[in-house]
């Protein structure tokens, strides 16, 4: 069913370091993401974006403030809850090149998380791998090749199959196609839509550019130095901009106009001439 | 009648030879095929494509920056043939008369040295005093809008940011006053709204010191403002070249229209499926 809160994030801080060279990262920050959404993350280096992630995933400890997945608290969780936790939320990093490990064929590096896992006989194992990489359009002779044999783009394929084949329910991503060539992009793009109707996931989506998130998310979530600036559907978001950060970050979207381009620029150094 | 070129390439190919090859592979492997381009004085040119099209190597062919690779064809400077050139020449060129920044200005700038060592050091190699090139090189942060320009050359390049950083790299490569700046990428690191001020403030001193730009990327959209004529790499062959306007309205080669038609824009509903490079590719083989 879409629109139950599948994952709430609540009073989340992140705190660096200690007295004086302390780094708050985030502060308070609370969201919710929705069963069957693809909510996106949006903000510029240093805005927090990545830490949520790696909070939600245990690769930082939050300061304070609460996550909850599915009445499941990980932080707390009860017997068994951990387990499944780390089976039903998965991560999608954001370069491929250094997150497949270069020793492992693309079939290990795939059916390492059902080992990790267990319980999925060889069968099982078998199957699901060549389903998915039917599904991302990779060919099965390709699971004895290594990570070295595939460009950016079949690489980040073969994360997002490692990242399905314990049939996670919610995919977090972060920044998935940033280091990806523009002709790959959008089949990233594309692929990452497909599965996500297909497969009836949940997707946390954080990325710096609007553009990728107006063309994959439902709601936006805008991140200003680790506190939430605004947050709210695409429509809202992208039309009615409330917070002036956000419009900033629009306004500084290049569009592939070269009359439109060249009409703003034109305004801003004028601005910049009158300043000095 | 148009101003003759100041930099042109005239069927350029750059080889890898066979020894150099790495994890080994018969007889030499070309990068880049008959590449035929020119840019005149205070011309913003950009040369756009994917990784492993070819873009940067030409680049760097130009002030010879990778000594191991096999030039062929010609490059001319202002009437001197540069493919072969002996090194002290090259050297006279390089910083002098062709600048480059590259993409990451962290790893451009030594860690160690203060902002007014490096920016003044093209100055300085050159026999210029000391305190002349100091006080050129806190003119040129502040023409580029570095603020406090003349107590931050005693800062090191870890107290600054990404964008003020490539300030500073645009700085050493325009203090000696060259006509040509060759920009590698030189935004990609950065935020969007960083980016557009590093792009204003490039055009504004192309504009005012009538220099020459070749911007090398691989977002068309980022040129669309700033160049003047476009080329598009394919391969390690130059696929199409034109005016800005023309390309982004009448983009010839299909892929070209790819690399336009498949980036998602602000602009565009959502609900209409992004189409792929190998799409326009696809459409354009059966055209």
């Amino acid at each position: 069913m879409n629109g139950d809160v599948l994952l709430r994030v609540e009073g989340l801080s992140k705190r660096f370091g200690h007295g004086r060279h302390a780094y708050q990262a985030l502060e308070d920050v609370g969201f919710e993401v929705r069963q069957g959404e693809i909510l996106g993350l949006v903000g510029e280096s240093g805005s927090g974006k990545s830490t949520i992630i790696r909070c939600l995933v245990g690769l930082e400890k939050e300061s304070s403030g609460s996550i909850r997945y599915d009445g499941i608290d990980p932080a707390r969780p009860k017997r068994g809850e951990l387990d499944r936790y780390r089976r039903e939320v998965q991560m999608v990093f954001q370069d491929p090149y250094s997150s497949l490990d270069p020793r492992m064929t693309v079939r290990q590096i795939v059916e390492e998380p059902m080992l990790v896992m267990g319980g999925f006989s060889d069968r099982e194992r078998r199957a699901r791998i060549d389903e998915l990489m039917d599904i991302v359009g990779l060919h099965p002779e390709h699971l004895d090749r290594y990570p070295r044999h595939f460009s950016g783009g079949q690489r980040q394929r073969i994360a997002i199959v490692r990242a399905l084949v314990v049939g996670p329910r919610v995919l977090l991503c972060d920044e998935p196609v940033s280091a990806l060539d523009v002709s790959v992009q959008a089949q990233v793009l594309n692929l990452l839509k497909d599965m996500q109707r297909q497969l009836d996931l949940t997707v946390l989506f954080v990325s710096h550019d609007l553009a990728v998130v107006k063309y994959l998310c439902s709601r936006i979530v805008v991140l200003n130095k680790g506190v939430i600036a605004e947050s709210g559907t695409v429509a809202e978001i992208y039309e009615h901009p409330e917070d002036p950060y956000t419009r900033a970050l629009l306004e500084a979207v290049p569009v592939p106009d070269p009359a439109q381009e060249r009409a703003r620029r034109a305004v801003r150094l004028e601005k910049l001439a009158a300043a000095s | 009648m148009p101003a003759p070129a100041l930099l042109s390439i005239e069927r350029l190919t750059v080889r890898v030879p066979e020894k150099e090859r790495i994890g080994g592979g018969d007889g030499d492997l070309t990068l880049v095929e008959d590449l035929t381009l020119q840019i005149r004085a205070g011309e913003r040119v950009a040369l756009v494509g994917e990784s492993g099209s070819g873009k940067s190597i030409t680049a760097r062919a130009i002030l010879r920056l990778d000594p191991h690779l096999t030039l062929g064809g010609s490059i001319d400077w202002d009437g001197r043939e540069l493919i072969g050139a002996p090194h002290h020449v090259l050297r006279g060129i390089r910083g002098a008369e062709i600048s480059m920044i590259f993409q990451d200005p962290m790893t451009a700038l030594n860690p160690v040295l203060t902002i007014g060592e490096q920016v003044a050091e093209p100055l300085l190699v050159r026999g210029v005093s000391k305190k002349e090139a100091y006080r050129r090189a806190a003119e040129m942060l502040d023409r580029l809008r570095v603020p406090k320009a003349k107590e931050r050359l005693r800062a090191y390049p870890g107290q600054f940011s990404g964008g003020m950083r490539q300030r500073v790299v645009m700085a050493a490569a325009l203090i000696a006053q060259p006509r040509l700046l060759i920009a590698d990428e030189p935004t990609t690191a950065l935020d969007v709204r960083v980016q557009e001020q590093v792009l204003d403030i490039l055009e504004e001193q192309s504009r005012e010191l009538n220099l020459a730009v070749l911007f090398i990327t691989h977002d068309l959209a980022i040129v669309a403002g700033l160049a003047q004529s476009v080329a598009v790499m394919f391969r390690g062959r130059l696929v199409e070249q034109q005016p800005v306007d023309d390309l982004f309205a009448h983009p010839q080669h299909p892929y070209t229209r790819g690399l336009i038609g498949s980036v998602p824009r602000l602009d565009a509903d959502p609900g209409v499926r992004l189409k792929t490079v190998a799409d326009y590719l696809k459409e354009g083989s059966a055209a």
